[in-house]
């Protein structure tokens, strides 16, 4: 999509007027250091699952490894189902992404253009239910998935997260501040409802869609406690209950630890170099004469 | 507005859309569904890092071998199990035998009784290790034993000049090795003596080896009691905690003992027997050792319980469950599977071939199992206290002994006071 001409311009004039090149290079400076002070611990992190186990806490500390060693990643990838574990986790927090970014730009929408007063109180349902934390409702929602006969299956830990609140909210948001005006002019163009929010108001919401895209793939790869007590069979595990049975109940295999969790940042640093030009460059005039 | 009229269908039809993409994947989702109703497999929960799950495996196959079930083996995450078990429990999917890390009230009513196996004159179980219930049952035995005991950096003590003792008949005061240790340290420049597992497990050997008999649980089983020579003791290892000696954080703000023993730069680690094999693997910058643990005067340490061995009743299954149990509790078997795993045996009479390559690892388990042999009798009564109170139904959910040594450590409280507090939070608990 070109990049509409008036934001460019205010931001050059922005630049301009405010930019006096000390102040420039104090906010560069001010950046740099946060962003050194934020990615130390975690280049930290990905040198010492380079180190041998006998390294990693050796002192004096060293931030490069003095051996090389990649024991670990080979260790986490062979002695578990990992790639089982990584499959299985792939296929759950893609479908829910799917799916809850299909449900909640549907709920938001309607919450956002259609007027009536259950609506509202539907509104208000669905934001209490931010409220309660996972765990309060852990038992009553097993004891639903049970009774769907969902226990240990995939579906189990997909179909309870598909709607959220915070998804729901972050589309209604957006889409009260769509202008009507688009909605009657596709309107009086003959298009009905489901074209309408297919073909107009879906695409304009694309910056939305992408952050819940990442926010819903980022919780469901993370998830722990769900999956943990509703899969039992170990071939359909995630990577997380992975992961955990590395950290024994008195001992920590760090190398292992560290290799595995190494391993299983990568999908999500891979998700957010794709979609964070879209997040960045959310603009959500674009299509819009104003 | 006017949009309320208009193509509803529409709408409806879209999510109608979604339902069915649900619906789908339920469907796919579906398939084999959990064993049960077939005495061909049977399943075994269990939570041990992969080293110590080996054992297991192979005794699986050895099973399947002889008697032609299979074990379907789940290695669980510590983290979360006892949650794990009571779903389970609720929906009916519970495992045929599991370690458990403990007994469940929601569960314990669908436990095979063990009795047989317990008290098999073959077994040669230590009876100090299980108990029965009211009414006679014994629903679970514990697969090894743990205990609490001293490592030191050798490397140091070679530096440094300074003797140590290998054998418990011939060991030290707690005076006596702290001495030596801070005379290693002064002449190494390490930075500290010692540091302390921040555990209640690991206190209890700490106040027994002082002649104390730590927090006791009366006969029925309603109130722990304290006496003065146990405030005696907490008061100086609060008071070794100094910064010098002991580093603070460790009890205080959750510092790592493993790793800044591992650091090379601390004398000597008060842990436990587990520490054996991560030491194997992952110490190669200096020489350590498990020493005999100080008695002052008392000859002690604290005898805990690995995993809790149980088998439940799930029908068709439950009688290939009891046949595994007695499997594993075999003499022959449970031999392997203790060498293999690293245990200490809950058997008499066994003996082990530790496979471990290390003759330090050797040395270490052959000195742990004649300290647990010699070791004063009051060196399981944490764990009696704990079983005790879990066959009346009730548990000590959160142990506040850390939390109140670290604030009489942090300088908030007296000892008296942070012992006060102890056993009033632990009889709120079992009230």
């Amino acid at each position: 999509m070109p990049r509409p001409k008036a934001p460019a311009l205010r931001r050059s004039t922005a630049a301009r007027e405010g930019g006096s090149p000390a102040r420039t290079v104090g906010t560069t400076v001010l950046l740099w250091l946060l962003a050194v002070l934020y990615g130390f611990p975690v280049l930290w992190f990905v040198l010492s699952s380079f180190k041998p186990a006998g390294d990693l806490f050796s002192y004096p500390l060293t931030l490069l490894p003095q051996r090389w060693t990649f024991d670990g990643y080979a260790q986490a990838w062979t002695s578990f189902n990992f790639a089982g574990y990584f499959t299985n986790t792939l296929i759950v927090a893609v479908t829910t992404t799917v799916l809850t970014v299909l449900a909640s730009a549907m709920t938001g929408y309607a919450l956002a253009k259609y007027s009536n007063w259950w609506l509202k109180a539907f509104f208000l349902c669905i934001l209490a239910t931010t409220m309660l934390p996972t765990e309060v409702i852990l038992s009553p929602s097993f004891l639903v998935i049970r009774d769907l006969g969902l226990y240990n299956q995939l579906a189990g830990i997909i179909v309870p997260s598909i709607i959220t609140a915070t998804g729901c909210f972050m589309f209604r948001q957006f889409f009260t501040t769509v202008p009507n005006e688009l909605l009657e002019a596709a309107r009086i163009d003959g298009s009905n409802e489901l074209t309408t929010f297919v073909r107009v108001m879906l695409p304009i919401s694309r910056p939305i869609m992408v952050t819940l895209a990442i926010f819903s793939f980022q919780w469901r790869w993370n998830d722990y406690i769900w999956p943990l007590i509703v899969l039992n069979d170990p071939s359909k595990f995630t990577l997380q209950i992975g992961i955990q049975s590395i950290v024994g109940a008195q001992n920590v295999n760090w190398s292992v630890l560290l290799g595995a969790s190494v391993i299983s940042i990568v999908p999500l640093v891979l998700i957010y170099l794709v979609f964070q030009r879209y997040v960045m460059n959310a603009d959500i005039n674009a299509g819009l004469k104003d | 507005m006017s949009q309320n009229s208009t193509s509803r269908r529409s709408v409806l039809l879209g999510s109608l859309g979604a339902l069915t993409a649900g619906g789908a994947l339920t469907a796919c989702g579906g398939g084999d569904s959990a064993s049960g109703g077939d005495a061909s497999t049977i399943t075994f929960w269990l939570s041990a890092s992969d080293a110590q799950a080996k054992g297991y495996y192979d005794l699986a196959d050895e099973f399947k071998a002889q008697k032609g079930i299979t074990v379907e083996i789940v290695n669980v995450p510590y983290d979360g199990y006892q949650t794990k078990l009571r779903q389970a429990a609720q929906a009916d999917s519970l495992p045929d035998v599991a370690s458990a890390p403990s007994l469940d009230p929601i569960w314990t009513n669908k436990l095979q009784d063990l009795t047989a196996v317990a008290t098999s004159s073959t077994n040669k179980i230590d009876s100090k290790l299980y108990q029965e219930t009211d009414d006679g049952k014994i629903l679970t035995i514990p697969s090894d034993i743990t205990a609490a005991g001293l490592f030191i950096n050798t490397t140091l003590f070679q530096q440094a000049g300074v003797a140590y003792p290998t054998e418990p008949e011939s060991t030290w005061t707690w005076d006596e090795f702290l001495a030596a240790a801070t005379q290693v340290r002064t002449s190494t420049g390490a930075k500290y003596d010692l540091v302390y597992d921040a555990s209640p497990a690991r206190i209890r050997a700490f106040i027994y080896e002082h002649g104390a008999d730590g927090f006791q649980l009366d006969d029925d089983g309603t109130a722990f009691s304290v006496q003065a020579p146990t405030v005696e003791a907490l008061q100086k290892f609060v008071d070794l905690n100094d910064d010098v000696v002991m580093p603070k954080s460790v009890w205080t703000s959750g510092a790592d003992p493993n790793a800044l023993f591992k650091s090379g730069q601390v004398v000597a680690y008060f842990s436990g027997v587990w520490q054996v094999a991560d030491f194997t693997e992952s110490i190669s910058q200096f020489e350590w050792a498990a020493v005999p643990t100080p008695a002052q005067p008392t000859q002690a340490t604290d005898i805990n319980t690995g995993g809790k061995i149980v088998a439940f009743d799930n029908g068709d299954t439950a009688d290939a469950a009891m046949q595994f149990v007695e499997f594993l509790y075999d003499p022959t078997n449970y031999a392997e599977i203790a060498a293999t795993n690293g245990w200490l045996p809950v058997e008499t009479g066994l003996d082990i071939a530790y496979p471990a390559t290390s003759q330090t690892a050797l040395d270490a388990y052959a000195l742990y199992q004649k300290e647990i042999e010699i070791a004063d009798p009051i060196s399981t009564s944490g764990n009696e206290n704990g079983e005790k109170l879990t066959l009346m139904g009730k548990a000590i959910t959160t142990d506040p002994t850390k939390d109140e040594l670290g604030k009489a450590i942090n300088g908030q409280q007296t000892v008296q006071q942070a012992v006060d507090t102890i056993v009033r939070l632990l009889n709120e608990q079992i009230a």
